[in-house]
Parts: structure tokens; C-alpha cells; sequence
């Protein structure tokens, strides 16, 4: 399973209600609202991608398929961007 | 500031000044909330207004929460494009050997507040050596930004000036500063003394260098008291996020403050953040404001920004006093009144307007530079 990472040079800052996020290949800030915002603050530190699904299906109760391919949309998103990387698997 | 505005400025604020906010029991009405979300983008408050509202200190509409979120959220998009824009002016001034510090919002966004996110800002400003000022100049032209202004006559920049705004083909603002503010209060700066004391900060994986926060509280107060003649909320707000903790901090503030004529300065930016602000400082800084004893000078300059006869020639003129040898005063009221490219005649007349007396009573100023 892939380990995520944020990029070092990815810049970000928490709003009310999500997160803004500039990674340093995208031309505009990009936006992520909550729930899925809280994908940027479990990558504080490394994670599985299965891991970070399986804390935020339990954090906000929701079906772990759902939550799965919206976190997966939210990586792609922040990796097409340079905001996030994928590590050597783990 | 309406006294409407100012009644808002308490409850917006309190979060970060670790102080209970009044509470209103219903949300605003449309005009009076297209009034408050006017003035908070105005002065760079929709991280507070966001935050007032979520939080429940200020009732709000399922509309209006949006709004204050989406002024929040765009308020942080330019943050980190201008974010971006530092890191791109640090690889410039380090390929070029010009030494910088980060002044104001970044700064203190990344050391003065617990989240970033807390503090808005709309331009990167930098201090720079003033004989790095021309190189710095040159590096920021090499990207295309164009300046503001010109310098009056060569050499002036690096002498007198307070620093210059270059604007990036992006439409982003950076201000390159020689020194803290402009007019007297900027001149009376030991340069020398403002570089000694810094402190680091981490943004977008690049360590920059920062004022430390003595001096950080120092330029808070010149800001807050003289950058505007009426004081802005944001850098009121900086005055009260980098004060002195306690007596050992206020002691080294007072000495620098005393050293730069600073005094007066001081004790009006204490006076305005606590107004307008409500903020309760700590004992140390009222203990400490109360032993400050601004000269005369001190108290003639701070006239000058004050008011609505506030202009830059006024201030052009007061900081003839700042200025140490009556040479290096001529260079400066020449390059002032007579700047390169101008004819004998265009001078003469532009000093006889900004120096001569007018029907109906005296007029005096020098000509310089908003």
C-alpha cells in the first residue's frame, strides 16, 4: 500500500472549513473542504493510504468504499500538484 | 473607523489576544454584514471574522457563515502566493549574496500566531542592508516587477530611503525596506542595532530569518502608530501578538526604543491597540509604558503623522532633524527638491510650491515621496 507524504516545499494553511493548499507544481491554491481536508492533517506525519482511510471512516462514520475514493481523489488531486509524494512502500 | 466598525474590532480580535469576546445574541442584518465583511477584507481581518463567526462569538446566518468562510479561504490563497513569492525572492537574493529579513506578515504569521492561517496579508516585505539595496533592486527588476517609483537621485535609496515597492508581473507587491518606516522615526533607526537581533522561521521547507521579537514589537509599534494616520487593525494587532512578556523582554524593548527615539512611538501604539482593540496587556508592558519618557523631538515627529495635515512633505521636512551632519542633510533636501532629470526651473517651481507661502496663511513642506 502507498505511503504519502507532503511535500516539503508545499505551502498550506487550515481555513474554518477546510484547507488551502499550494503545492509547488501548481499554478493556483487549491481548495479542500472538511471532511477530506483532514487527509492534509493525518499527512503531518507519513501515512498508508489505507491508513488514512481507515481513521477518517471511524472518525466521521462513514462507509470505508466512500471514504476510500474520496481520499484517493484528494491525493491524486494534491500529487498532480507537487503538494504530496508517495514514499518507498513501507 | 466608524464607531460601528470600532464596536466590531473587540469581538473579531479577542481569539487571538486569549481574551473572552463580547457576545451578541442575533446575527447582523444584510446591510450591516455586507458593512463588516467589507471592512474586514479592507483591513485584512477575515481570518478573525472567520473565526468569530464559526465559533459562535458572533451570531451569523448559514449565508453568512459562507461568506466569512469563503473570505477567509481567499484571503489564504494569496497568502500562499505570496508565500511562493518569498521563497522565489529568497533563491534570487541568495544566488545575487543579498542578505534579507522577513518583515511583517510572514514573519510574524509563522512565529507570532499559533496557526499561520490566523494572519492575513497582502504583500512580502523584506529588509535588505542598505548597501545590498541597489543588488536587490536589480534582482527584482531581472523578474520583470516594476517599481513603484523612482529613486530621487542615485545614492538615495541606499542613504535615505525607507526601501522601495516593486510590483511582479503577477501583480504581487514586494517592498524591499532599507529601514522600518518613513520620515524621522525611520532615519533615527541604528541599522546596525536593527540587524543584530533575529530569529528563524520555516515556510514552504526554507528557513528565513526574522526580526526577533523585541524588534518585531518595535516595528509592530512604528506600523501600528505611524504607518497610517488613522492606525489600521492588523498591525494594532501585531503590537499586542509581539509584546513583551514580561520585564526581561520589556527591558530589552525599552532600550532599543530609547536608542531610535522611539519612545513616543511606543506608548501610542500601546494606547491605540489597547482602544481599539480591547486588549488587556500584560503587567510587564503597563508597567513598563508608564516609565517611558519621550523627548520633545520624539513627540514633534510623531505630530507630524498624525491627522488629516499628515503628507510626505512633511514628513520629508521633520526627518531633516534625524539626519546626522549638515552634508548629508543638503544631499538629502536637494535629491528632494531637485531630483535627477528635473530642470533648474521645474525645481525652482516645485519647491516654491511645496516651500512657499500661500494666500490665506503659511504652507510649509518639502517635496518627497508617499
Amino acid at each position: 500500500m502507498t505511503v504519502w507524504s507532503r511535500h516539503i516545499a508545499a505551502l498550506a494553511r487550515r481555513t474554518v472549513d477546510g484547507v488551502v493548499v499550494l503545492g509547488p507544481l501548481a499554478t493556483a491554491p487549491r481548495f479542500v473542504d472538511d471532511p477530506a481536508a483532514s487527509v492534509w492533517d493525518l499527512l503531518a506525519a507519513p501515512a498508508r493510504e489505507d491508513e488514512l482511510v481507515e481513521t477518517l471512516a471511524e472518525r466521521f462514520g462513514a462507509e470505508r468504499s466512500e471514504v476510500a475514493r474520496d481520499v484517493a481523489a484528494v491525493l491524486a488531486a494534491w500529487e498532480a500538484d507537487g503538494a504530496v509524494e508517495r514514499e518507498p512502500e513501507r | 473607523m466608524t464607531g460601528d466598525e470600532r464596536a466590531w474590532v473587540p469581538v473579531l480580535v479577542a481569539h487571538d489576544l486569549g481574551q473572552e469576546p463580547p457576545r451578541s445574541a442575533v446575527p447582523l442584518d444584510a446591510a450591516r454584514w455586507s458593512r463588516l465583511l467589507a471592512f474586514a477584507a479592507l483591513q485584512r481581518l477575515q481570518p478573525q471574522l472567520a473565526r468569530a463567526v464559526w465559533s459562535g462569538a458572533l451570531p451569523a446566518t448559514a449565508d453568512q457563515r459562507a461568506e466569512a468562510a469563503g473570505a477567509h479561504r481567499r484571503a489564504m490563497a494569496t497568502v500562499l502566493l505570496l508565500d511562493r513569492a518569498l521563497l522565489d525572492v529568497a533563491d534570487r537574493f541568495e544566488r545575487a549574496r543579498v542578505r534579507f529579513v522577513v518583515l511583517k506578515g510572514a514573519a510574524v504569521a509563522h512565529l507570532d500566531h499559533a496557526d499561520p492561517a490566523a494572519r492575513a496579508y497582502g504583500d512580502v516585505d523584506v529588509l535588505v542592508p542598505p548597501d545590498r539595496i541597489d543588488r536587490a533592486a536589480a534582482c527584482l527588476a531581472a523578474t520583470g516587477a516594476r517599481r513603484a517609483y523612482r529613486e530621487p537621485r542615485p545614492g538615495f535609496d541606499r542613504r535615505f530611503g525607507k526601501g522601495m515597492s516593486f510590483r511582479s508581473p503577477a501583480g504581487l507587491e514586494v517592498d524591499v525596506h532599507r529601514t522600518l518606516v518613513l520620515g524621522p522615526f525611520g532615519l533615527a533607526i541604528d541599522l546596525d542595532e536593527l540587524w543584530a537581533g533575529t530569529e528563524p522561521f520555516t515556510c514552504g521547507g526554507r528557513t528565513f530569518m526574522a526580526l526577533d521579537r523585541p524588534r518585531r514589537f518595535l516595528h509592530a509599534c512604528l506600523h501600528g502608530a505611524l504607518g497610517r494616520a488613522s492606525p489600521r487593525v492588523v498591525p494594532l494587532l501585531d503590537v499586542a501578538r509581539t509584546a513583551p512578556r514580561n520585564a526581561e523582554e520589556w527591558s530589552s524593548v525599552a532600550e532599543l526604543a530609547a536608542r531610535w527615539r522611539a519612545e513616543a512611538v511606543v506608548a501610542s501604539a500601546i494606547d491605540a491597540a489597547r482602544d481599539t482593540l480591547a486588549w488587556d496587556p500584560p503587567t510587564a508592558v503597563v508597567d513598563g509604558a508608564r516609565r517611558l519618557r519621550p523627548g520633545r523631538t520624539e513627540q514633534r515627529w510623531l505630530a507630524t503623522y498624525r491627522g488629516g495635515g499628515r503628507s510626505s512633505a512633511r514628513l520629508s521636512l521633520a526627518a531633516v532633524g534625524a539626519i546626522d551632519g549638515w552634508r548629508d542633510r543638503l544631499d538629502y533636501l536637494v535629491a528632494l527638491v531637485w531630483p535627477t532629470g528635473s530642470t533648474l526651473r521645474s525645481a525652482v517651481t516645485r519647491a516654491g510650491r511645496r516651500l512657499g507661502a500661500r494666500s490665506g496663511g503659511r504652507r510649509t513642506g518639502v517635496a518627497g515621496r508617499t
